[in-house]
């Protein structure tokens, strides 16, 4: 089983996830310290994973945002945020042994693992493992600035040091430089386990490691990591092998004795106050069969204004560059709305994970999850659906189904209403990467010397990428608007399937449709300042379109 | 060993190419031959380590990671300018 609940400190919460046996006897309790950066993104499910193979073998996992990441509570890129973190694994800890728990161990994946190292001796742990860490934070740090070089490059204006996926103050990042996993600073009196990538056996960083092991640590080469966290999280893979091998190695560490686990769960907290000093209240809900896990954020008062359905990019959660929802979420129940976001089946934390898992990026499973969120919450017209590529696409098929006044749609590029099989997505995107895909290039050739009078037909046919209609489709309602906001590159895709002529023929016939380019940034908005801008037209756009129960009187952006 | 050999090397490594790195000529687009953003990352580290070099922000672009060629045309001049 496993259960939501805010925990810490009730003034900035943690959100987190208990994995438990059915009968909730456990021999022990282990907190999951998760990556910061984009391997929160890659690795959310695959931790969720690990909950589930702890909680099979008697032992509570404890999951969990730090303050500042994620769904909990607090700003991210302050210069508090080490302690933030730090505190988050302490809490986490007292969380568990709160529950009746006294015997609990850390568990990290990549730079957690440079937080954990830390923590572990504060909170007492009873032992440690370091699943694929990031041996030194100096490197962590080149590995995310090379990286937001090689796939982003240019972010705007302001930030010539920008890292992918992550917004660090310069006193974070400078705490994080100084942080070292070797013999020397491995918890002294523990039992440790460290389980590296064997690619890494020679390198100078884990050969300072295992050169001089301390006698209670072992270290451990495995094979499978870069098929986790280096590929696109649709073609992730999930090494078995070595989640099984970390699970028995603490299932060894605990006493054989179990004790009742007896949590205390709390679905409400208050996530901060408006400038008038309301609090801005979120809370957790389970909806339907399949049991989709939504998270609610208003104003304390307000049950009467409109809603802003929140969709996250592929396959993907609020962590990394997708905590912008929930930053969205906030300033919305800030200047009056309501918002909800929630986790479409097979991601983040709705529906277990079973290895291999098919996702249904551009499926019409995540639009009917969607209409049974709309229905089951009671949502009605003064609605505004917003989401990121295959979110977005979501976003617009529910226009067709049930009356919305707006639908914002950041960065889209899939505009046929004929959806994708469940996991035709992925094989779509290994055969792009192997350079395997049919017709591509042909449609590509064709694409270009169509005539005009071709085009519609072609894309009715649903053989090619014609935006009219899927905007068509979106806006047959006459109140509804649609904003389609571009970054460069969905920019030229946007062109190059004509989307300037299929909006101007939707509007010719009167709907109203806003097209907004920017001058920078990338598809996926790993970019900082991309991800701002579009925020901030997205509330333009929600002021102009839905009713609130407040005029504000300030905004934090 | 060369310092194209180290470069081939550690490209064999960790670019998780599909292509035998030893026949793969010079100048051969890593990226076309199936090298991914975050493989050239772990391909940039490890010549870092090797090299005991580190690439300035201005050699963070694909361009110096496309080829062999290109690679140790970047490690050469960070080990002259460093001379």
């Amino acid at each position: 089983m496993m259960l939501d609940t805010w925990f810490g400190d009730p003034e900035s919460p943690n959100l987190g996830f208990l994995h438990l046996p059915d009968d909730r006897e456990v021999v022990g309790g282990v907190v999951i310290c998760p990556p910061l950066g984009y391997d929160q993104v890659l690795g959310y499910r695959a931790l969720r994973f690990v909950g589930q193979e702890l909680a099979a073998q008697g032992i509570a996992a404890l999951r969990f945002d730090y303050v500042g990441e994620g769904d909990s509570a607090g700003q991210s890129g302050t210069a508090q945020a080490p302690e933030l973190w730090m505190s988050s694994v302490a809490r986490a800890a007292a969380y568990l042994r709160d529950s009746g728990i006294d015997n609990v161990a850390l568990l990290s994946l990549g730079a957690g693992a440079l937080i954990a190292n830390e923590a572990a001796l504060t909170v007492d742990a009873t032992a440690l493992v370091h699943w694929d860490p990031e041996l030194s934070g100096r490197r962590f740090l080149r590995r995310q600035r090379a990286l937001f070089e090689l796939t982003v490059g240019h972010d705007g204006p302001t930030d010539p040091s920008a890292l992918l996926s992550l917004t660090l103050h310069p006193d974070a990042a400078a705490w994080l430089r100084t942080r070292e996993i070797t013999a020397a600073t491995l918890p002294v009196g523990m039992d440790a386990l460290i389980v590296g990538r064997r690619a890494y056996d020679e390198n100078p960083a884990t050969l300072r490691l295992t050169s001089n092991l301390p006698p209670r640590a072992e270290y451990r080469s495995v094979v499978g990591q870069e098929e986790l966290l280096d590929v696109p999280g649709t073609l992730a893979v999930l090494p078995e092998e070595t989640i099984a091998g970390m699970s028995e190695w603490l299932l060894e560490r605990f006493p054989r004795a179990s004790v009742p686990a007896r949590p205390l769960v709390n679905g409400r907290a208050v996530v901060g106050h408006t400038s008038d000093g309301t609090p801005i209240v979120e809370k957790l809900l389970r909806i339907g069969p399949d049991r989709l896990f939504v998270i609610t954020t208003s104003r304390e008062d307000d049950n009467e204004s409109g809603v802003v359905v929140q969709q996250p990019g592929a396959a993907e959660h609020r962590v990394g560059p997708g905590r912008f929802q929930v930053l969205a979420a906030r300033e919305l129940a800030e200047r009056g709305y309501r918002a909800v976001r929630f986790d479409r089946r097979v991601t983040g934390d709705t529906t277990e994970v079973r290895p291999g898992e098919p996702n249904f990026i551009f499926a019409n499973e995540w639009v009917d999850d969607t209409d049974r969120l709309i229905a089951e919450l009671g949502i009605g017209e003064d609605v505004a659906h917003a989401g990121l590529c295959a979110g977005g696409w979501v976003a617009a098929r529910m226009a067709e189904r049930r009356p919305a006044r707006l639908t914002v749609m950041f960065s889209p590029n899939y505009f046929k209403t004929a959806p994708l099989r469940a996991g035709e997505y992925s094989v779509l995107t290994q055969s792009s990467r192997e350079g395997t895909r049919k017709f591509i290039g042909l449609k590509r050739r064709i694409r270009g010397i169509l005539p005009g009078w071709a085009w519609p037909i072609l894309g009715r046919l649903q053989l090619f990428h014609d935006p009219a209609i899927l905007l068509g489709a979106s806006t047959r309602d006459r109140n509804s608007t649609v904003a389609v906001l571009l970054t460069p590159e969905d920019e030229e895709n946007f062109r190059a399937h004509r989307g300037p002529d299929a909006v101007a023929r939707l509007i010719n016939r009167g709907a109203d449709i806003r097209v907004t380019s920017y001058a920078y940034g990338d598809h996926s908005l790993f970019g900082a300042e991309v991800r701002t801008t579009m925020l901030t037209d997205l509330l333009s756009l929600v002021d102009e379109k839905l009713t609130r129960s407040v005029t504000p009187t300030r905004s934090r952006l | 060993m060369t310092a194209v050999d180290t470069v081939r090397h550690v490209i064999d490594k960790h670019g998780k190419l599909k292509a035998d790195v030893a026949n793969l000529a010079e100048d051969a687009d890593l990226y076309a031959a199936g090298m991914t953003s975050n493989a050239s990352v772990n391909v940039m580290l490890a010549v870092e380590d090797a090299f005991d070099i580190e690439f300035p922000d201005e050699l963070l672009s694909k361009c110096t990671f496309t080829s062999i060629g290109s690679i140790c045309s970047a490690v050469k001049g960070l080990l002259e300018a460093a001379a």
